[in-house]
C-alpha cells in the first residue's frame, strides 16, 4: 500500500460518502410498500404536502419520513459506531481479531439494559435515561473488570485481555439469558428480538438524543488517527514516539465502551460489524488509521443499512433481526480470517 | 561533545545524560538498583550483562518508558520525567527488541511513523517529514523494500525498518535493544558502521543493549550490569577482561587484541567438560 496522502484520503472518503448516499436512497425506496424515486423526491421537497385526507400519498409520506428514514439513520449511526470502535479496539488491544462483542462490552451493556427492564427503578418514568445509565454502567463495569484482570506489571496485556474478554462475554451472556426467564410473557418476545439485534424500535425523539452523542464520540475517535496508527506497534514504541500510550489506551477504551453501550441499548447485540468492516478496509485502503477511522464510519454505516434492508425485505412481510443477518455474513468471514491467519502462523 | 566553559575558564565536558541512583522495580521485584552513570553527547555506549541483569529496563528507563522508583535521569540539563512525551520523542528514539507488527503496513509506512512527534493531530507529513523519511530509508538501504508489506519481509528486514523509523525521528539519542539479533552478518557489520558514522557526523548518542561482546568492542564505552547493579563502566579495553566475563557471565573466555582493529577480541572457551 502506498503511503497515505491528503489527496487519497479526500478521494476515498468522497467515494464512500457517495456510496452511503446511494445506499440510503436505495434502502428508503425498498420495502413492502414500494416508493418510486420521483414520489420520494416529491415528498422530501414538500411538493407532496399532506392534503388532510388519508390518501395514498399520506401513507407513503408517513412510511418514508417516520419509519424508513429514521430507521436508516439509526442503522447508519449504529453501523458506523460498531465499525469505528472495532478498529479502535484492534489498535489499542493490539489484536486484529478484537471486536466490541468479543471483549464482553456489548454483553455488559445488554445486561445493564435487561436489569433496567426488570427492576422498575423509580427513575423508570424517564425511561430512556435509566436504560442508558445502566447500559453505560454495565459496559463500563465489564471494561473495568477486564482492565484489572488484564493488567500485568502495570500494563494491559492484549492476549490476556482478549482471553478474559471471551470468558467474560460468555458469563455475561449467561446472565442475560437467566434474566430473560424473569420477563413476563408479553415482553419476552420483544426483549429477545432486541437482544438478537433490531433497529426497528425507535422514535425520532430518541434518535435526536443519541445521534449527536454518537457523532461527537465518533468524531473524537477519528481525530486520533495517527495516535492509533502508532499504537498498533505497542505501548512502548508508541510512547517512545511521543504518544501518551497509557492515556490513549484508557481514553480509547472508555469512549469505545460508552459508544458501544449507547448502540447496544438502542439496537441490541449486533455482532461482526466491528471486525468485518475494518478488515475489508485494510485490504482496500491500507492500515493507516488517519483514513481507516473515517472510512470505517462511512463503511460501517453502509454495511448496516444494507444488512437492515435485507432484514426488512428478505422474508417480507416478517422481519429477520438484523443481528442475525450480520452474524450470518460475518461469522463465515471471521472463520476464513482465522484459517488464513493460522496458515500465516500469526493469530 | 557538549563543551562548556567552567567558571574558572577551563573547558569542561558537561554530561548529556546524567543518571543518578536509578532504581526501578516491577511490582515489588527490583530490576535496577541504584545505578549511576554519566553519558556524554556523541558517545556510543553499549550496555552488556547476562539475561535478567536489567539491561532492557535500563534502556527503557532512559527512554522514559518506565517510571523509576527512585533516583533521577537528567537529559540535556532537565529531568527526563518532566519532559512532555512529544518533546522527549524528538530527542530520544527507541527500538525495542520485539519488532512484531500485526497489521499490513508497508515498510515506508512503518518508517513514516517515526515522524509522529512532529505531526499535528490530524496532520499529514510535511515536505520536511517526507525528506526525513526518504533519508532514513536510504540510510538503512530499504529503497527496494519501501512499498512491500512489513508482514512479508524477513525478520532482519523488519528490524532495519524499525531502526529506519527511529532514525526518521531525527533524535539526539538513539536507544537500541539487541538491534543486531535478527540481522545477517552483512547488516550487523553495516549497522555498527552506520551507527559509528552517525555518531561522528551527526553527533548522535547511541546506547545499545547487546549480547555480542565482539560487536560492542567498537563502542566508546561499555556499561556492565549484573543483577540490576552497575558492575563496571569504562572503555572496552578496560572492561572486557577474562575476569569480568567469568564473574558476570559465569563462563570462561580468552581475550586478545584483534589484529586489524586493535579492539579487544573475545573468544569463548567451547571446550567440552
Amino acid at each position: 500500500m502506498k503511503s497515505l496522502t491528503l489527496r487519497r484520503t479526500v478521494i476515498t472518503l468522497a467515494v464512500l460518502s457517495g456510496l452511503l448516499a446511494a445506499t440510503t436512497v436505495g434502502s428508503a425506496l425498498l420495502g413492502p410498500e414500494q416508493i418510486g424515486l420521483g414520489r420520494a423526491v416529491a415528498i422530501l421537497t414538500g411538493r407532496d404536502a399532506p392534503s388532510g385526507d388519508i390518501g395514498d400519498a399520506n401513507i407513503g409520506r408517513t412510511i418514508l419520513l417516520h419509519i424508513r428514514l429514521p430507521r436508516i439513520m439509526l442503522a447508519a449511526l449504529v453501523g458506523a459506531t460498531l465499525a469505528v470502535t472495532g478498529a479502535v479496539l484492534q489498535s489499542i488491544l493490539r489484536n486484529p481479531l478484537a471486536e466490541p462483542h468479543l471483549i464482553g462490552v456489548s454483553a455488559g451493556a445488554a445486561l445493564g439494559v435487561m436489569i433496567a427492564g426488570l427492576v422498575e427503578l423509580p427513575g423508570a418514568l424517564v425511561g430512556l435515561t435509566t436504560t442508558s445509565v445502566l447500559a453505560f454502567g454495565g459496559g463500563l463495569a465489564a471494561l473495568i473488570v477486564l482492565y484489572q484482570l488484564s493488567k500485568v506489571q502495570g500494563r494491559i496485556r492484549p492476549e490476556t485481555l482478549v482471553l478474559a474478554g471471551v470468558i467474560l462475554n460468555g458469563t455475561l451472556t449467561a446472565g442475560i439469558m437467566v434474566l430473560t426467564t424473569y420477563l413476563d410473557p408479553t415482553r419476552f418476545v420483544g426483549r429477545v428480538v432486541w437482544l438478537m439485534g433490531n433497529l426497528g424500535s425507535l422514535d425520532l425523539g430518541t434518535l435526536g438524543l443519541i445521534g449527536p452523542f454518537l457523532l461527537a464520540g465518533m468524531g473524537l475517535l477519528c481525530l486520533q488517527g495517527h495516535r492509533l496508527t502508532v499504537m498498533t506497534l505497542g505501548p512502548d514504541t508508541a510512547q517512545s514516539l511521543g504518544i501518551r500510550a497509557e492515556f490513549v489506551t484508557r481514553a480509547g477504551l472508555v469512549v469505545s465502551a460508552l459508544l458501544i453501550a449507547v448502540a447496544v441499548s438502542i439496537s441490541g447485540m449486533i455482532g461482526f460489524v466491528g471486525i468485518v468492516i475494518p478488515h475489508i478496509l485494510r485490504r482496500l485502503i491500507g492500515s493507516d488509521y488517519r483514513l481507516l477511522l473515517p472510512a470505517s464510519v462511512l463503511s460501517g454505516a453502509i454495511f448496516l443499512i444494507v444488512a437492515d434492508t435485507v432484514a426488512r425485505v428478505a422474508l417480507s412481510p416478517t422481519e429477520v433481526p438484523v443481528g442475525l443477518v450480520t452474524a450470518l455474513c460475518g461469522g463465515p468471514f471471521f472463520l476464513s480470517l482465522l484459517a488464513k491467519r493460522r496458515k500465516m502462523g500469526t493469530v | 561533545m557538549r563543551i562548556q566553559k567552567a567558571k574558572d575558564g577551563r573547558i569542561a565536558i558537561r554530561p548529556y545524560i546524567e543518571i543518578k541512583n536509578l532504581t526501578v522495580r516491577y511490582e515489588m521485584t527490583p530490576a535496577l538498583e541504584s545505578v549511576s552513570v554519566e553519558i556524554v553527547s556523541g558517545e556510543s555506549v553499549a550496555i552488556i550483562g547476562p539475561n535478567g541483569s536489567g539491561k532492557s529496563t535500563f534502556l527503557r528507563a532512559l527512554g522514559g518508558l518506565v517510571r523509576p522508583a527512585s533516583g533521577s535521569i537528567v537529559l540535556d540539563g532537565s529531568p527526563l520525567a518532566r519532559r512532555a512525551p512529544r518533546d522527549l520523542a524528538r530527542l530520544v528514539a527507541y527500538v525495542p527488541q520485539d519488532t512484531a507488527v500485526l497489521f499490513e503496513f508497508s515498510v515506508r509506512e512503518i518508517v513514516a511513523m517515526g515522524r509522529s512527534p512532529y505531526l499535528s493531530a490530524w496532520g499529514f507529513e510535511s515536505r520536511d517529514d517526507l525528506a526525513a523519511i526518504d533519508d532514513a530509508i536510504t540510510l538503512m538501504d530499504l529503497g527496494e523494500l519501501a512499498d512491500r508489506s512489513v508482514l512479508e519481509v524477513s525478520g532482519g528486514e523488519r528490524q532495519r525498518a524499525m531502526i529506519a523509523r527511529a532514525l526518521a525521528q531525527q533524535p539526539a539519542v538513539l536507544l537500541l535493544d539487541e538491534p543486531a539479533a535478527n540481522l545477517d552478518l552483512k547488516y550487523q557489520v553495516s549497522l555498527y558502521a552506520l551507527l559509528d558514522r552517525l555518531t561522528r557526523t551527526h553527533g548522535l548518542t547511541t546506547i545499545i543493549v547487546s549480547h555480542d561482546l565482539n560487536a560492542v568492542s567498537s563502542c566508546d564505552r561499555l556499561i556492565v550490569l549484573r543483577d540490576g547493579r552497575l558492575h563496571d563502566v569504562g572503555s572496552p579495553s578496560d572492561v572486557l577482561t577474562e575476569t569480568m566475563v567469568e564473574e558476570v557471565y559465569g563462563c570462561r573466555a580468552s581475550i586478545d587484541t584483534h589484529p586489524r582493529t586493535r579492539a579487544p577480541r573475545v573468544t569463548l572457551d567451547w571446550e567440552k567438560t
